[in-house]
């Protein structure tokens, strides 16, 4: 039991289990690039963000929030947005980046919860 | 990027010839966007492309067609004027619920005078200052232009309320008044009107109160791509 519970503490092996879990599952796994721009008031500068994020071969989907100064953006099945790649873009279009994360929701649970508030 | 410029002064020759005209691009134009402008006053037509080609460089062409009043406005003098125009970003300032830009720009311009028949050359420049939040918009901006031995100046300011907060895939309404002094034109022009935005547009239209010689109606109009 104890030997059990020390191989499910290791990051990989839990990463390995939860996917396979997943896979078992049929779930799908979905993880979103929540990026926090600062003054982002406006819609006409916040939509030449979202023309920069959907033009990224990695982007699956985007959801902008002027109201949490959130781009959230989902990535295709098996590819990944890099961090450095999204910052400059969101430079290029006069913002700054607060902060990146990724989160285990879908684009339409963040616009869900961004709504429902 | 010339292949694109190309197609959106098409566009923007278009917009003149359907509708009215567009512009003049003081404000902030984001990398690899092209922004296409149209205005209608009864005096002024005009319209225009504009390209980011930096985060803070901007170039854009416009078509201007601008009618004067001659002889206390018995008489109209007509010219089209055809800009280029450099803009730079000198100034972003960012608060937590808000955004605040200056601007320089300015080029050279060619113009004609339909009575005359003749060309001429000048330059124009300008400065604008915005400060806006999901509430309220305010700008400022000077623009002179040189021409023909002409010198001309105009002087916007404008504020807008917004009655709710819009969020991204919302139409934002705005309410505002554009007061404009003209070099030339004794009076100020006092303009409430109304703006309505979107993501990749938006509209203004309004009718100034105390026009000199006329009720103007103002409508601008502007789309990204």
């Amino acid at each position: 039991m104890k030997n059990t519970l020390r191989a499910i503490r290791s990051p990989r092996i839990a990463a390995a289990a939860l996917t396979a879990f997943a896979l078992a599952t049929g779930a799908a796994w979905a993880e979103t690039v929540k990026v926090t721009v600062d003054g982002m008031v406006c819609a006409f500068c916040a939509g030449s963000i979202e023309k920069k994020m959907k033009a990224n071969k990695e982007t699956a989907d985007v959801f902008v929030s002027l109201e949490n100064k959130i781009v959230a953006v989902a990535e295709k099945p098996g590819m990944k947005l890099d961090d450095a790649l999204l910052r400059k873009q969101i430079a290029d279009a006069g913002y700054e980046v607060k902060g990146i994360e990724r989160v285990p929701q879908s684009i339409a649970e963040i616009r869900a919860s961004v709504r429902g508030k | 990027m010339t292949a694109a410029l190309t197609a959106a002064a098409g566009v923007a020759s278009g917009v003149l010839t359907l509708a009215p005209g567009a512009a003049h691009a003081g404000f902030f134009i984001p990398k690899d966007i092209i922004m296409v402008m149209g205005t209608w006053t009864p005096d002024e037509r005009t319209a225009e492309v504009a390209y980011g080609f930096t985060r803070d460089v901007s170039g854009s062409i416009a078509f201007v067609r601008r009618f004067d009043d001659l002889h206390g406005g018995r008489n109209r003098e007509r010219t089209d004027l055809v800009m280029a125009q450099g803009a730079h970003l000198l100034l972003r300032h960012r608060t937590p619920g808000g955004i605040g830009n200056a601007y320089v720009y300015g080029g050279p311009l060619a113009a004609r005078f339909a009575d005359r028949g003749d060309t001429r050359y000048g330059v124009h420049v300008g400065l604008w200052a915005d400060y806006e939040t999901r509430w309220i918009y305010t700008r400022a901006s000077h623009h002179a232009y040189r021409y023909a031995g002409r010198s001309r100046n105009e002087t916007v300011l404008q504020g807008m309320l917004a009655p709710y907060a819009a969020d991204y895939d919302d139409i934002a309404s705005w309410g505002g008044v554009q007061l404009k002094k003209k070099s030339g034109q004794s009076q100020l022009e006092v303009t409430p009107y109304l703006r309505f935005f979107s993501k990749r547009w938006w509209v203004d239209a309004g009718v100034s109160v105390n026009r000199q010689n006329r009720n103007d109606l103002f409508i601008n109009f502007m789309h990204t791509f």
